[in-house]
This record gives C-alpha cells, sequence and structure tokens, in this order.
C-alpha cells in the first residue's frame, strides 16, 4: 500500500458512507420543508436561516478542501510563512464590515436574491448587471473546479485503485451525491448539510491539533528539527521581501475578493434578522483562529517529521500525516474516520454553496432578463436545477482531463486566479454602497478596464515572480475610471 | 452577553477605527523582523507569535463592531438606480 493512502477498514467505510447517505436525507426533508415554488425560498430558504445555522453555513462556506489540503500543503512548502492566511481570513471578515450592515437592509427591504440584484437596484445597468454576472459565475466556477480536483485528490487517498480511476471515482460519486441534495432541497439542503459538515469541521480541526502534537512531538522539537536543517530552515525564519510583498498582496486580493463571494453575499441576504447578522459575523471574526492556523501547524509539523513532499505532492501531507495517526491505535483510526468526513465535509459544503449560487446567477440574472423575460418562477427554478447538473457534468469532465495532465496545478494556483476577478466587483458594491455620488457608467468602464487588465496580465511571470497579484492593477485602474469617471460625470452632468 | 441597542454608526467606520486596524495589520505582517531571527516562544517563532496576537486583536476588535457598532438605524437616503 503506498505513503498517503488511508486503510479504512468496512467499519470506517460504513462510517462514511452513512454520513454520505445522512447529506441525501436532510435534501429530502429540505424539500419536505418547501413553502413555495419560487427562486426565493430554493435560493434563500425563503423568510431567512437563525444564527446557528448562519454561522454553520458561513463557515462551512469560507472553509474549504483548500483549507485543510491546500492550505497545509502550503505551510509544508514555505513555513511559518503562511501566516500570512490567518491574515487574509480575518481580512475577509473587516471587509464585511464596510458593506454588509447596508447591504443587509437592503436585501430585506427589496428583497434580493443574487449579488446582481444589488448592483441593479443601486445603478440600473443591463450592461453592469451582465458583466459582473459573468465575472461571478466565472471565479465560481474556478472555485468549484477546485473542490472537485479537491474531492478527487482527497478520494485517492481512501482507496488503493489506479490513482487515475480513483480520482474520476471521487469526482463523480461526491458531486452527484451534492447534486441530489441540492436538486432536492435547495438552499435549505444546504445550509442544513452545512450545519452537519461544519460542526464535523469544527471537531475535526480541533482533534487534528491534538492528534498531530500528541503522534508527532511539539511545536517546540519541530522547530529546532526545521532549524537544523539548512534546506529547511527558512521555514522558521521571518519571510524575506518576496514573502512580505505576497503577505499584502494576499491580503487585499483575498480581504476583498472573498468577501464578495456571491455565496457569501446570499448568506448576508440569507439572514433572518441583522441581530443574527452581527451575532454571525461577530462569530466568523474568530474562526481563522481556529482553523486556518490548525491548518498551518500541521503543514510545518509535516514539513519538520515528514520532510521530501514536491510541488503538488505536498498538498497530500495532511493524508500522509493522517495515516501515520491511523496506524497507531484503534483510537487512531476511529479518530482519522471523523477527520476524513471532515475532510470530505469540508470540500462538499464549499462546492454545494458555490453551485447553488452559480445556478442562481445563470438562471435570474442571465437567463431570466436576456433569454426569456417571461418565464415563472417555477420554471425558473426547475431550470436552475438543471443548469446545476450541466455546471457540475463539465465541470468534473475539465478536472478529469486537468488531473489526467502531467503537470499538476497545485491547489492553491487553482485557487488564486479567481480573486483576480472577483475584486474587480469592490468599487461597484464596497464604494456604490456607501457613496451616492458614483455612477453607472464610470463604474460599469471600470469593472470592465479593470478585469481586462487583471486577465491580461496575468499570464506574466515577473508579476507572479514580484510577488503581486494581476488583480490589484486591474483594481487600481477600475478605482481611477469609476471614482474619477464618476466626479467628472457629476461635474458635466449632475445627478437631478 | 447581549448586544446593546446599536448606536447609530457612532465609531463604525470612523477613521479612528481604520487607524486601528491600519496600526494592527502594521505589527502584524512582519516586514520589520531581522532576517536570522531565530527566537522561539513556546515552541513558535516569536514573528509568527507577534503575528497571531495582533490576529486575536483584529479579530476582536471586529467582532466588538459587529456586536456594539451595528449601524441599525443610518438613514439610507437615496441609494436607487442611476441609469445614467
Amino acid at each position: 500500500m503506498s505513503e498517503g493512502i488511508l486503510p479504512f477498514g468496512p467499519g470506517g467505510l460504513a462510517f462514511i458512507g452513512f454520513y454520505l447517505c445522512s447529506l441525501i436525507a436532510v435534501g429530502w426533508i429540505g424539500l419536505k420543508a418547501r413553502k413555495e415554488n419560487t427562486l426565493k425560498d430554493f435560493y434563500l430558504g425563503g423568510s431567512g436561516v437563525g444564527f446557528f445555522v448562519l454561522v454553520l453555513t458561513l463557515y462551512a462556506t469560507q472553509y474549504s478542501g483548500n483549507t485543510m489540503l491546500g492550505f497545509s500543503g502550503k505551510a509544508y512548502r514555505i513555513g511559518y510563512s503562511w501566516m500570512t492566511s490567518v491574515h487574509f481570513m480575518m481580512a475577509i471578515v473587516v471587509v464585511f464590515l464596510t458593506y454588509a450592515p447596508k447591504l443587509h437592509r437592503l436585501a430585506k427591504r427589496y428583497d434580493f436574491i443574487t449579488p446582481t440584484d444589488f448592483l441593479n437596484h443601486r445603478f440600473g445597468s443591463r450592461a453592469m448587471n451582465l458583466l459582473a454576472s459573468l465575472i461571478m459565475v466565472a471565479a465560481l466556477s474556478n472555485y468549484l473546479l477546485a473542490q472537485l480536483t479537491a474531492m478527487g485528490r482527497a478520494f485517492q487517498g481512501l482507496t488503493d485503485l489506479d490513482p487515475v480511476k480513483a480520482f474520476a471515482w471521487g469526482v463523480l460519486l461526491l458531486a452527484a451525491i451534492m447534486l441530489l441534495y441540492e436538486t432536492l432541497g435547495g438552499f435549505r439542503a444546504v445550509a442544513w448539510t452545512d450545519v452537519i459538515q461544519g460542526s464535523v469541521l469544527m471537531v475535526g480541526f480541533g482533534i487534528l491539533l491534538v492528534l498531530v502534537f500528541a503522534k508527532f512531538g511539539s511545536p517546540q522539537e519541530a522547530a529546532m528539527r526545521l532549524l537544523a536543517d539548512e534546506n529547511s530552515r527558512a521555514k522558521i525564519l521571518p519571510p524575506d521581501s518576496l514573502q512580505i510583498r505576497q503577505w499584502l498582496s494576499f491580503i487585499g486580493i483575498l480581504g476583498i475578493g472573498a468577501a464578495l463571494y456571491p455565496h457569501a453575499i446570499q448568506r448576508i441576504y440569507a439572514a433572518r434578522s441583522s441581530i443574527v447578522l452581527r451575532r454571525g459575523l461577530a462569530a466568523m471574526a474568530f474562526m481563522p483562529l481556529g482553523t486556518t492556523l490548525i491548518a498551518l501547524l500541521v503543514g510545518v509539523m509535516g514539513a519538520a517529521y515528514i520532510p521530501g513532499l514536491e510541488g503538488a505532492q505536498a498538498d497530500r501531507i495532511l493524508t500522509v500525516m493522517l495515516r501515520e495517526v491511523q496506524l497507531g491505535s484503534v483510537f487512531g483510526y476511529w479518530l482519522v474516520v471523523v477527520l476524513f468526513s471532515a475532510i470530505l465535509a469540508a470540500m462538499m459544503s464549499t462546492a454545494d454553496s458555490a453551485l447553488l449560487s452559480i445556478s442562481s446567477m445563470v438562471t435570474k440574472d442571465i437567463y431570466l432578463p436576456f433569454m426569456k423575460p417571461e418565464a415563472t418562477e417555477a420554471q425558473l427554478t426547475k431550470l436552475g436545477k438543471i443548469f446545476s447538473w450541466l455546471i457540475v457534468a463539465v465541470l468534473a469532465g475539465i478536472a478529469i482531463k486537468l488531473d489526467g495532465l502531467k503537470t499538476k496545478l497545485t491547489l492553491i494556483e487553482l485557487l488564486n486566479m479567481k480573486f483576480d476577478m472577483l475584486v474587480q466587483l469592490g468599487p461597484a458594491f464596497l464604494i456604490g454602497i456607501h457613496w451616492k455620488a458614483m455612477r453607472a457608467g464610470p463604474t460599469f468602464a471600470g469593472m470592465f478596464v479593470g478585469l481586462v487588465v487583471a486577465l491580461s496580465l496575468y499570464p506574466l511571470a515577473t508579476l507572479k515572480n514580484y510577488g503581486v497579484h494581476p488583480g490589484h492593477f486591474g483594481l487600481l485602474a477600475n478605482l481611477v475610471i469609476a471614482i474619477g469617471g464618476s466626479l467628472a460625470l457629476n461635474r458635466l452632468r449632475p445627478k437631478s | 452577553m447581549q448586544p446593546e441597542t446599536p448606536k447609530s454608526d457612532q465609531g463604525y467606520l470612523s477613521g479612528r477605527v481604520w487607524l486601528g486596524y491600519l496600526v494592527l495589520f502594521a505589527v502584524g505582517v512582519p516586514w520589520y523582523w531581522p532576517k536570522d531571527d531565530v527566537r522561539l516562544v513556546l515552541g513558535f517563532p516569536l514573528w509568527a507569535f507577534v503575528t497571531f496576537l495582533s490576529c486575536v486583536v483584529i479579530a476582536s476588535l471586529t467582532a466588538w463592531l459587529f456586536l456594539f457598532r451595528w449601524p441599525e438605524d443610518e438613514a439610507d437616503g437615496d441609494e436607487g438606480a442611476d441609469t445614467r
């Protein structure tokens, strides 16, 4: 049996199977709880969710397969310098602070369902609606692709099948289960499964830290080991100037980009009241300390005790470490079974939220206004479900195809690209919600130019090597055009 | 602890709040540490420990702003469509 394969017996596999089936059961319960066959009921769960469900759905959505596998892999490669991840996850909640209170109030008053509903309300520009929707659909598809890839990799760690076959089976099986419960129960199914997944995830992360320290040794010993080897010494030292630039760049790009995740915005809409939302977001402020930080520590411990994994292989460090723990004792075995379920939970809960959000935007923001304005709510809801299946079919195919290629993308690389696109929505949302003098034309132009600049610069290795995300240059152009253009337009043609 | 009734937007998004965040992030990002600093605290690099502490303070400040400075009764004014 190769390294990285978790040798689960029938009991462990039955537990994971039971867990996956329970998700479908939740989808069925969500279907029974449906109050009306409308877009609002399907995509936001009707009148909204309470504190407990909101916190767990925000948590399960924000912390994904990337957090557990990708972040621990990155910490394995660069060491404590990946404290960056704790900072940028904090920055996301800080950015929520700037717009969530007002957006929630508007969403409740005007019945917003998708993020574009806000833009339409604020700017009333069909061109901007379309561009923003396309940006969000493209960015989320990228995210969903990363989650499907993570599902395939996790499944590879579960079986000793040929890795290529295991990857394909993992993607298809887990995506099918996700589609099933989502089609049945919509947002309710996604939020309620997030409660299960978020709980498993929180418990899993807690157990993980204790297990890793107990099995491998203290952080002190790990630090001494890393310092003793010239090749790994840098993993303990303060980051160099390149890493500092990357750090700052990550805070900006992720802080703004991830705060504008369409599915996160829809959770702001879905909070039952402002009290629920503000308590939920207050709780979220502390989550990076209990989640991202643990993924970081796991990666650093891995680097100290199990050196030698290179490139994309480093993303498997968590699986490799779990295997060590699992083989140690019966207790360790069952803890790893729960942890493995937590890893699956992290991926599926993020993927289902992204998928539901994509489906809502394709249906409500693209199909309804541009293709069939006379469609009924029931027709749109049905169509949204069909779109979900089609989108997953295409992305699962791409994930399997990409895995077959010789050069494998790391999870962090897959994760990055979408933020360069999403930050271009920043001026319209974050400034537009407060600044009444902001005008539609310049804001649209800024968004468009920002996107073109970010995507054009993306292939330039120079920028990447300099440590700055291309999205920042796009955002700069975006801001100049949106703000400068609005000021100029207000002088030339003041609003009546 | 029950969040008290929010007091308009007093303290929310003010210059002082942003200055506070700026200082906290400036302390948290380890740009000012000597390159070869190998000092450890509780087994963690000292610089990483300081970053961790800055994160704890950022989280506390953010949670406090959400709970006690949420601008509940701020006037919305005219956010309607600008079609030009």
